[in-house]
């Protein structure tokens, strides 16, 4: 017999028996999408989780600190200096090197309009930079290294007064500060320590809103962003009032930013050689693998457990088949069909449950992917996030889960089948 | 050469721990074109002699020749096609499959041969005419009558060209006149084909019509009477 006699046989018993066909493959689709669903959700948060890194050039960046962990123990700080960058500038696949700026600043809008206090770091300004910034809601990048700009959060424009539209263009004076800064500069200037005299505060220009503070080493809670050369002159001005305060608030770390992430090995183990600690988003990402093979792992199981039903679903439905056409298997072999043809018989009725089933499973687990990905994008917005997805499907996915159905299917028909096919013909005859 | 040839033929089998002796060494010679009639008590292995003569059944003793060639050294899948070529058998309760139209029950073992669809439904529109059902190819079994559903049966045994008919009680589950009828149409087919028949019965009407009538009891043959 051929293959498509075979299913055309198959389907002929499929329509016989309606209902249970019916029911039997719908088991099928729900174990399948129970299975892909749970397994795109894994890989969706993992690919979100991923693709935020990798939008935020986070994989391409080393963070270097300034210590030594020597043999004791105890912890030794070398000098993360102009030499140290400057080794790190000639390693290969490094694409620059700056020093960590991170400066608390008091921002005040024009006229008293509105005032904020937040976290400023410096950027760099080059193309690449001005790509990976990708989440802001309004204006553009700095225009230079030395430009008199500032990039700030949504929720900092408007507590500056404007929407993130309306303060695009707006001139807001910066100066150190924040309860710290404040402490600091208060202690210190009785003593003369505080060389004071005029304003620290610079006029920038907002060219940039963003939807959020950044999340990373080097920008981990910033709200404003400067451009590197200003937030140096920022940071300088605010050193040249505090002499005996020269390493306040500089050298504490270097962000190194490669090429490509494959450059990343090789310049954290050099980094390291050098003596220096390095933290990076991507050996965090590493060393977490077995965590995500852990959730992955257990989502898989749970849509395995709904596979393992709806197999079990598969093997009743095929053996009560074998038992109710008993006669039928007789009557076949009595006609010339071999074992093979009577095993093959069964094994594709088995497999159209599989196939239909499974491609029913896909759509559903599409389907719900859907709705759930829509409800919970809703949800994040409204609590003022957002994910990019919820699931991930990719192709090898839905051909994996559709072979798994065929698959699966097959295995459990496999004894009904050996049973159908070890049928004495004379005995199947005279079956009741 | 004959169409068939047994030699000591034993089908034995154990229930609840006794040896049944179906059949008991029987020796038979049956030459193409011959109609015969296998008669005989219930019991008596009329049925197992006509299952092992279809290669439905292997002996357990004994040897049975088909044109010559010996069907004990026949392997499953050689004595499946030896089934679907050269033998069609006809069954007391027709044996048709409900879910199938008339036509796709007559085309089933064309469908296990692989012959391509066009062929295989003008072969069995063809035998379906030939058997008086050209208007009941699309009904299915259950809205047909007894004689016809028995006619269908009997258009799927000779649909593939048998050389060897074989029928276990034909006429059983119907009236005179419709049994009349198939039996007719069986001697016909036999006649104008040149098949050999094989007929089981427990009616002697039907045993009657048979060129050769053979009397089986407790597995063995106890008489053979020419009509």
């Amino acid at each position: 017999m051929t293959p498509a006699d075979l299913l055309v046989l198959a389907w002929s018993q499929w329509r016989a028996a309606t209902v249970r066909s019916i029911l039997t493959t719908l088991g099928v689709a729900i174990g399948v999408a129970a299975f892909t669903t749970l397994f795109a959700l894994g890989r969706g948060l993992q690919d979100n989780f991923r693709e935020r890194l990798l939008r935020g050039g986070f994989l391409q960046a080393v963070t270097v600190l300034p210590f030594q962990e020597g043999e004791d123990g105890a912890q030794r700080r070398l000098p993360l200096d102009e030499k140290a960058l400057a080794r790190f500038r000639a390693l290969p696949g490094v694409h620059r090197v700056d020093r960590d700026i991170r400066l608390p600043v008091k921002v005040k809008a024009p006229e008293g309009k509105g005032r904020a206090t937040g976290i400023a770091v410096a950027m760099p300004v080059d193309a690449r930079e001005e790509a990976l910034f990708d989440e802001r809601v309004a204006g553009g990048y700095f225009s230079g290294e030395q430009a008199p700009e500032i990039i700030v959060t949504a929720p900092v424009a408007r507590g500056l007064g404007w929407e993130p539209a309306a303060a695009i263009g707006r001139t807001v004076k910066v100066a150190p500060g924040g309860a710290f800064m404040d402490r600091v500069l208060q202690v210190a200037s009785p003593f003369g320590l505080f060389s004071g005299g005029g304003s620290l505060a610079r006029d920038l220009r907002i060219v940039g809103v963003v939807a959020r503070e950044r999340v990373g080493f080097g920008s981990l809670g910033a709200s404003l962003f400067l451009p590197y050369g200003t937030a140096r002159a920022l940071e300088q001005a605010l050193l040249g009032r505090m002499p005996g305060a020269s390493r306040l608030g500089t050298s504490y770390s270097a962000s190194i930013r490669l090429t490509d992430a494959g450059a990343l090995a090789p310049v954290e183990k050099a980094v390291a050689k050098a003596g220096y600690r390095t933290i990076s988003f991507a050996s965090v990402l590493e060393r977490s693998r077995s965590l995500f093979l852990l959730v992955d792992g257990l989502l898989v199981l749970m849509g395995g457990v709904a596979l393992l039903v709806a197999s079990l679903g598969i093997a009743n439905t095929m053996i009560t088949s074998v038992l109710e056409r008993t006669r039928e298997i007789g009557l076949l072999k009595a006609l010339g069909a071999r074992d093979r043809d009577v095993m093959g018989l069964f094994l594709a009725e088995s497999a159209l449950h599989g196939v239909v089933g499974g491609a029913l499973g896909l759509l559903l687990s599409l389907g719900t992917a859907q709705l759930v990905g829509a409800v919970a994008d809703a949800w994040f917005r409204r609590m003022g996030g957002d994910i990019q997805k919820v699931f991930s499907f990719p192709p090898g996915l839905l051909v994996a889960a559709l072979a798994l159905a065929t698959g699966m299917c097959l295995l459990a028909a496999l004894y009904p089948a050996q049973r159908a096919m070890r049928l004495d013909p004379t005995r199947a005859l005279r079956h009741d | 050469m004959s169409l068939l040839e047994a030699k000591g033929l034993c089908r034995h089998h154990v229930t609840d721990g006794e040896v049944v002796r179906a059949l008991d060494g029987v020796d038979l010679r049956i030459e193409a074109g011959d109609h015969l009639a296998l008669t005989g008590p219930s019991g008596s292995g009329k049925s197992t002699l006509l299952n092992l003569l279809g290669g439905l059944e292997r002996p357990t003793a004994g040897q049975l020749w088909f044109r010559g060639r010996d069907l004990a050294v026949f392997d499953p899948d050689e004595l499946a096609a030896h089934r679907l070529r050269h033998v069609g058998m006809v069954f007391q309760s027709f044996q048709l499959l409900t879910r199938m139209t008339a036509l796709e029950n007559v085309m089933l073992p064309l469908r296990l041969a692989g012959v391509p669809t066009a062929e295989r439904v003008r072969r069995a529109t063809e035998f379906l005419e030939a058997v008086g059902l050209a208007a009941r190819t699309r009904h299915r079994p259950n809205q047909m009558s007894g004689g016809e559903q028995q006619r269908v049966a009997i258009a799927r045994a000779l649909v593939m060209g048998p050389d060897l008919l074989l029928a276990d009680e034909p006429t059983g589950n119907l009236d005179t006149a419709r049994a009349d009828d198939i039996m007719g149409l069986l001697e016909q087919i036999r006649s104008d084909r040149g098949i050999t028949l094989v007929v089981v019965t427990h009616d002697p009407a039907v045993a009657a019509r048979a060129g050769r009538v053979l009397k089986l009891r407790d597995g063995r043959l106890v008489g053979e009477a020419a009509a």
